[in-house]
C-alpha cells in the first residue's frame, strides 16, 4: 500500500506541489492507475520531472512503481481480507494515515474560520456520523463559541439555507461523500457562494468536489448480515485537530 | 511523556489543595509565569499556603512547580502550532494509550456482549457524546442497548435491574455521583462496567470492570478521544467475535 511508504518524515520534506500531487492521487486513485506520467502531469499542471521528484522523495524507484501500489488501494470497499490484522493495529493505521495526510493549509483555513465571527451551521444527515458533529458543536460550546446552529432536521437546515448570506459558514460530515440530504445543503450553500467546511472520505466524491475546504479521512468498513458500519474515530481524531488548533491560536491571541 | 503532575498522590489533599491542583491544571501555561503572589491572590490563599501545597507535592517550592510545568508544556507548545509537530505528538499519545488498553477486560465485556444480557449505557454531559456513539454502533450491529443519559432516570430504572443486565457508565470523573446507583445495582447483582478516571476508588469495591480513559496531561477535559478510542477497540473486537459466528 503506497500509505506504507509514507511517514511524517517524507511528509514533511514533501513541498507545496507535492503535497498537491499526493492529495490528487489517494482522491483519484483508481484513474490515476491508468494514467501516463504525462497525463498525471496534465492533470495537476506540473511537468513529468516534478512527478518523478515527487516519486523519488517517497523512495519509490520510479512512476510505475508508484502505480502498482496504488493497484490495492480500495479504502472503502471491505474485501474478503486475506490476513486478520490485529483489532489495533487496524484502529492505528487509519488515524496515522488520516493524520498524516491532513494537511496544513486546510487546517489554517478552518481556524481562521472559527476564530471569525461568522456563524456556523453544522449539518449531517445520519445517525452515527450526527454524534460526532454533536461532539464538535460541544466542543465550540465549551469554549464559548458563539454563534453555533445545529441542525437534526433536514427540513429545517435547507430552509435556514435560503437565508444563508457571506456571514455564514456551513460545515458538515458524509462517510460516503454521498449522502443526499448533505450533499443538496451543500449545493445550497454553493448557490449561496459560502464557504463549506467538509469531512468525507478519501474517495472522489460529490461533496468534496463541491466544498470549499476539505478533511478526508480514511475508514474501513465493517459489514454484518443487515447493515455496514464505518468508524468514526478518524473524524475524532481530525476534530480534535483543528480544534487544539484553535485552542493554541486563541491562547497565543490572549498573550498579546 | 512525563507527566508530574499525574504521578501526584491526592490521598493528603483537603479541599483547598485540590483548588490549587485544579487551577494548575487548567491553567498551567498562566501559572508558569507568574509570581507567586499573584497566584495567591487568584486563589484567594495565603503564599504560605501554596508553599505548603508545594511540599505536600514533593517539590522544594514555588519555582521547582513552575519549573515542572514549564517542561510539561515544552511538548504542547503554545507558541508556534506547528501541523507536524501535532500530529507526532497526537500519535504518540495515541499509541501510548492503546498500549495501556486493558485487552483482557475488553474481551470480558466482548463475551458478556455476546451474552443474553440487557445492556444499559450511560453517560452524561461531556460523556453524552460518548455514550451515544457506543449505544447507536452497538445498535447497527444488531446489539440491542437502551441508552440513559438522565442521572434521575437512571436511578429509578437501575433499581428493577437484575443480574441478566450489564450496566455501563462512562464518565470523564472518578465517578462518585454514581456511588447510590451503582451499590443498588450490585445489591441486584448487576453487571457494571465503569469507563472513568483512574482513581475512582469509592467506587471500585462495587465496579465488575473498568477502563480507563487517562485525560491525559493538559488536554482540556473536553476532549474525549480516549473514550471513544476504547468504544471503538470495544466495537472491533465485537465485531470480529461476531461475524465468527
Amino acid at each position: 500500500m503506497l500509505i506504507d511508504y509514507l511517514n511524517n518524515e517524507i511528509l514533511t520534506s514533501l513541498t507545496k506541489t507535492e503535497q498537491n500531487i499526493l492529495q490528487y492521487v489517494y482522491k483519484n486513485a483508481e484513474q490515476v492507475q491508468n494514467f501516463t506520467i504525462r497525463e498525471l502531469g496534465r492533470a495537476l499542471n506540473v511537468s513529468t520531472t516534478t512527478v518523478l521528484r515527487f516519486c523519488k522523495k517517497l523512495q519509490l524507484s520510479g512512476y510505475s512503481e508508484l502505480k502498482y501500489l496504488l493497484k490495492d488501494f480500495s479504502p472503502l470497499v471491505s474485501s474478503e481480507i486475506k490476513k486478520e490484522p490485529d483489532t489495533l493495529q487496524e484502529i492505528t493505521s487509519l488515524i496515522e494515515n488520516t493524520l498524516l495526510l491532513l494537511r496544513e493549509e486546510d487546517l489554517e483555513q478552518v481556524i481562521d474560520i472559527l476564530e471569525s465571527k461568522k456563524d456556523l451551521h453544522l449539518f449531517c444527515g445520519g445517525g452515527i456520523s450526527g454524534t460526532v458533529l454533536d461532539y464538535l458543536e460541544d466542543l465550540l460550546f465549551s469554549i464559548g463559541r458563539q454563534g453555533v446552529y445545529r441542525y437534526e432536521s433536514a427540513r429545517l437546515a435547507f430552509h435556514i439555507a435560503e437565508s444563508f448570506t457571506e456571514k455564514d459558514v456551513l460545515f458538515v460530515i458524509s462517510t460516503s461523500g454521498f449522502y443526499e440530504q448533505t450533499l443538496k445543503m451543500v449545493n445550497l450553500a454553493t448557490i449561496k457562494n459560502i464557504d463549506t467546511v467538509a469531512i468525507t472520505p478519501y474517495t472522489d466524491n460529490p461533496i468534496a468536489n463541491l466544498a470549499t475546504i476539505n478533511f478526508r479521512f480514511f475508514s474501513k468498513s465493517h459489514t454484518n448480515s443487515t447493515s455496514e458500519y464505518h468508524s468514526r474515530l478518524p473524524i475524532f481524531y481530525i476534530i480534535d485537530m483543528i480544534f487544539k488548533g484553535y485552542l493554541l491560536k486563541k491562547e497565543a491571541a490572549s498573550d498579546e | 511523556m512525563n507527566n508530574f503532575f499525574e504521578t501526584v498522590s491526592t490521598e493528603k489533599f483537603n479541599d483547598t489543595d485540590f483548588k490549587i491542583l485544579n487551577y494548575l491544571e487548567e491553567n498551567p501555561k498562566k501559572v508558569a509565569s507568574m509570581r507567586l503572589k499573584e497566584l495567591a491572590k487568584i486563589l484567594y490563599v495565603s503564599d504560605v499556603t501554596i508553599i505548603r501545597f508545594c511540599k505536600k507535592i514533593g517539590l522544594h517550592g514555588f519555582n521547582e512547580l513552575k519549573f515542572q510545568l514549564k517542561k510539561l508544556l515544552s511538548s504542547f507548545d503554545y507558541e508556534n502550532f506547528n501541523l507536524r509537530k501535532q500530529v507526532d505528538q497526537e500519535l504518540v499519545e495515541f499509541h501510548e494509550f492503546l498500549q495501556s488498553t486493558d485487552m483482557n477486560t475488553v474481551e470480558k465485556i466482548v463475551e458478556l456482549l455476546c451474552g443474553e444480557y440487557y445492556v444499559y449505557i450511560h453517560g452524561k454531559d461531556l460523556s453524552a457524546n460518548a455514550a451515544k456513539y457506543f449505544q447507536i454502533v452497538l445498535t447497527t450491529m444488531d446489539r440491542r442497548c437502551i441508552l440513559i443519559d438522565n442521572m434521575e432516570f437512571l436511578k429509578t430504572v437501575s433499581h428493577n435491574m437484575d443480574q441478566n443486565t450489564l450496566l455501563t457508565i462512562i464518565s470523564t470523573e472518578k465517578g462518585e455521583e454514581y456511588l447510590d446507583i451503582v451499590k443498588s445495582a450490585k445489591e441486584n447483582q448487576v453487571t457494571l462496567l465503569f469507563i472513568g478516571e483512574d482513581d475512582c476508588l469509592k467506587l471500585y469495591p462495587f465496579i465488575d470492570f473498568f477502563l480507563s480513559n487517562k485525560n491525559t496531561g493538559y488536554s482540556p477535559r473536553y476532549l474525549q478521544v480516549n473514550a471513544m478510542i476504547l468504544i471503538q477497540i470495544i466495537i472491533e473486537e465485537y465485531s470480529k467475535r461476531t461475524a465468527i459466528k
